[in-house]
């Protein structure tokens, strides 16, 4: 297979011992890279069951056969573990250049495990690595470890590190590449940090030192990305609006559909909204446009504020931290989203966790020391998330999630939560698609597995009835596998806003030398996720935790999704069908000889 | 398993034929207005979890009724079928081997004649479009040639084959099968297929050398 050197390294940082290791042939063909990798490296090697701040769990990252070329958005790669959030299996994949970078090394991917007895970091280079010592880095932001670590190793390194949140177990902790980027959401930092682990540096030298691959079909490659280019330049979405307005583009739209959630998701739509938008960010706190490697979108937006200077905040983060705990102040929002990059954790899960614990808060359960903790209360809000970081006073308890925090005090119903992860800015009542792809995600409540918001708002490719219940199941199930190809390559999932899905299966045949149709891709896909689901089950985790917060069973009371509940049980036993599953979830043998694995 | 609701068998086929016969029915009616079928010609079909929703046999595809519309299993054999479109196998296969959702099945007539024409006279398995929109979405079509291309079981597996890497393609002589993620997508394939065929169509007639004026898409 071309544009892929089938090597990666092995680092255990109980012993300190370093290795070069061979990747199967089989395996490079079957899961291509990135995503798939990851998931297939953790399926073999940790146990379900274990816990995942243990020694047993394992760290795997991974680029694609596509990073550090020259097709658009493939700046990426990819970390897959057990997550201490969700306890499910977990991969997120971050942009940047720190991808291309670590495959410049010479290595498709990096497996840690074990657990160090004192702070340490990683250094990678062409053809070698170490384990260097990190005391003087321990307590250090995410922004302060990336400076001091580029100017000992020269401005031709990248870094990935953790903050003071992945030092002190935030169950949501991050791992940061390139000061901004976010290996995000499921506590991989928090992994990262239970072993002793600061940062990874790699460092490929100058252009001329770099370790490259080569193009299996260079023609073939030359007109497909012509053809991705042009319609990237051509969609409304990523030609227009992510490029003008960033990804907040979506606040004003989803607010007049009436599934932009408000006040820990009682209400789906609120005047305010526009306070957040794209538009106001272009108005007010925008300097410039920020791109990852090899991306004409450029959707990352550098701000500032009158205290400070950042990245962001993205739509999710401008939700999370904002709207869904009723503060509208973009000023704030930004503040405390630049706090959660320079601590490291996941800005969704602290957005949702302080907007449930308002809610419970509201609902009296509790304790005086929460007082202030109340929608709308703008002031306190930079300050929670410093709490959280560092696990102080009661952001101790805000640092587990909504999931725990609300079983703590007595009101598990008001954590928007599935399998522990928080929903993201999309109201399910008005996207039933969407409503689908929280529930079965397989690492909880997510809008990157399947992003029905495409076809069920934006019309991409053609739009589909929002309202509608009989055309989720198969669609939900085709975005899922076409993502787990996406992220395997890995390619930026903005571009399927743009890009038809077989222009990156004909990518991946011109770079790999593989004769892979979109068909193939897809089943490729289907591969990673049932391994994904095999996982998961072995975990403990059943067709219950397949479910939506009780919340989402009563309708929107206002806004354009008002009086609008899925039907849950009927969507998802056509999903389960439709995947060949059981009643119970569990894959068919037939589905699983199919795809040849192994139950 | 959580209850005895939850099983398979709640999910109600006349719920689902509530949700899909107006899609059925706009597009049947599209094919009729645009001459792409003869009066019970061509065939539709969608995916809804493991089963198939396609159009019986002989039904009017300009004047669908709910009726028209047969549930079938995609995985099995079961009575449907003796109602269900003379295609139904070519359908399932598609639905099942490709990315498709929904399928649409018709005969329009530029597309049909040049099938004939670039096989025949140009010696070329597929219409690479030369107008601006078709060049644009579509690269090229692929024209499949088959000994016996009615109901035949090598459709079956041509041309389910031919569209796992392309949304649309031309049975020579015949007619198109289409493939989306729902029926608007499918159908608008149809539509720009069709269009770039008339309009190859027209340039021929104006004496044009079509070869010189297509994009070089052989790999694609």
């Amino acid at each position: 297979m071309y544009s892929v050197f089938s090597k990666l390294l092995r680092i255990d940082v109980t012993s300190g011992k370093i290795v070069d290791e061979s990747i199967p042939d089989a395996a490079m063909e079957n899961y291509i890279g990135g995503r798939g990798l990851g998931v297939k490296y953790i399926c073999d090697e940790v146990d379900p069951t274990i816990d995942p701040l243990s020694t047993e769990n394992k760290l795997v990252f991974a680029t694609g056969p596509m990073t550090g070329t020259m097709v658009p958005t493939s700046g990426r790669f990819s970390c897959a573990t057990k997550s201490p959030l969700t306890n499910t299996i977990f991969d997120c994949n971050s942009g940047g250049s720190f991808g291309p970078n670590f495959k410049n090394c010479g290595y498709d991917g990096l497996i840690v495990e074990g657990k160090s007895e004192n702070p340490v970091y990683i250094l990678i280079i062409p053809g070698h690595a170490e384990i260097q010592d990190a005391t003087d880095l321990w307590g250090k932001s995410t922004k302060e470890t990336t400076d001091l670590l580029r100017e000992r190793h020269g401005k031709t390194s990248r870094v990935a590190c953790i903050g003071q949140a992945g030092e002190n177990l935030v169950l949501y902790a991050n791992i940061m590449n390139d000061l901004y980027h976010a290996l995000g959401r499921g506590g991989l930092g928090a992994v990262m940090g239970s072993k002793k682990i600061k940062a990874i540096v790699v460092n490929p030298g100058e252009r001329d030192e770099h370790v490259t691959t080569t193009i299996a079909n260079p023609e073939l490659l030359k007109v497909v990305i012509e053809e991705i280019n042009k319609r990237l330049n051509a969609s409304p979405v990523t030609g227009k609006g992510l490029r003008i307005f960033g990804t907040a583009q979506l606040v004003n739209l989803m607010n007049a559909m009436g599934i932009f959630p408000i006040n820990n998701f009682q209400r789906g739509t609120d005047p305010r909204a526009d306070n957040l938008s794209g538009e106001q960010i272009i108005q007010t706190i925008f300097k410039s446009k920020e791109a990852c490697y090899m991306c004409p979108i450029g959707c990352g937006r550098l701000t500032a504020t009158a205290e400070r200077s950042g990245k962001g905040p993205e739509y999710e983060s401008d939700w999370a931290l904002g709207a869904d705990c009723g503060i509208f102040n973009l000023e704030k929002v930004t503040n405390a989203n630049y706090e959660c990059n320079e601590i490291g954790i996941d800005t969704i899960t602290a957005g949702s966790t302080i907007a449930c614990a308002m809610e419970l808060n509201e609902a009296g359960k509790l304790p005086s020391e929460w007082a202030d903790v109340i929608f709308g209360n703008e002031d306190i809000l930079i300050d929670l998330v410093r709490k959280i970081g560092f696990r102080d006073g009661i952001g101790n308890d805000l640092a587990e999630g909504s999931q725990r925090l609300a079983m703590k005090y007595g009101a598990p119903e008001l954590a928007m939560q599935v399998k522990g992860l928080e929903l993201p800015a999309y109201d399910p009542r008005g996207a039933f698609g969407m409503a689908l792809a929280y529930a079965t995600s397989n690492r909880g409540a997510c809008h990157l597995r399947a992003y029905t918001i495409g076809p069920e708002l934006l019309g991409l490719p053609k739009l589909f009835d929002r309202f509608s219940f009989s055309d989720k199941a198969d669609l939900v199930v085709k975005q899922q596998n076409m993502n787990a190809f996406y992220d395997s390559c890995v390619a930026c999932k903005f571009t399927g806003m743009g890009v038809p899905e077989d222009y990156y299966s004909r990518a991946i045949q011109a770079i790999t030398g593989l004769k892979l149709t979109v068909t193939d891709a897809e089943h490729i896909g289907e591969r990673i996720w049932n391994l994904e689901r095999l996982f998961n089950l072995k975990a403990g985790f059943t067709r219950a935790d397949d479910a939506l917060p009780p919340r989402f069973s009563t309708p929107l009371e206002a806004g354009a999704s008002k009086g609008k509940v899925p039907n849950m049980r009927i969507m998802l036993n056509m999903y389960y069908q439709a995947r060949e599953w059981s009643v119970d979830g569990v894959p068919s043998e037939g589905v699983l000889q199919k795809l040849g694995i192994e139950g | 398993m959580e209850n005895d609701e939850d099983n398979a068998c709640d999910i109600q086929t006349s719920a689902i034929i509530d949700e899909v016969y107006p899609q059925f029915k706009k597009f049947g009616d599209f094919l009729r207005e645009r001459g792409f079928n003869s009066a019970s010609s061509g065939n539709i079909s969608v995916r809804r979890g493991n089963k198939m929703y396609i159009t019986r046999r002989g039904s009017m595809k300009g004047d669908l009724h709910p009726g028209d519309i047969v549930e079938t299993c995609l995985d099995h054999d079961d009575s449907s079928i003796v109602i269900s479109s003379t295609e139904t196998y070519i359908h399932r296969n598609i639905l099942l081997r490709t990315p498709g959702l929904a399928t649409i099945h018709c005969h329009p007539p530029y597309t049909v004649a040049l099938s004939i024409y670039y096989t025949e006279v140009l010696n070329q398995d597929n219409i690479v479009p030369i107008d601006v929109e078709g060049y644009y979405l579509l690269k090229k079509i692929p024209i499949i040639t088959l000994k016996n291309p009615t109901g035949s079981k090598e459709m079956e597996e041509a041309i389910p084959k031919a569209l796992m890497n392309f949304n649309i393609m031309i049975l020579r002589g015949h007619g198109v099968f289409s493939r989306g993620p729902n029926l608007t997508e499918a159908y608008n394939w149809v539509t720009i297929v069709e269009e770039a065929s008339s309009i190859i169509f027209k340039c021929l007639q104006l004496g044009m050398d079509i070869k010189k004026m297509q994009g070089q898409f052989d790999q694609w």
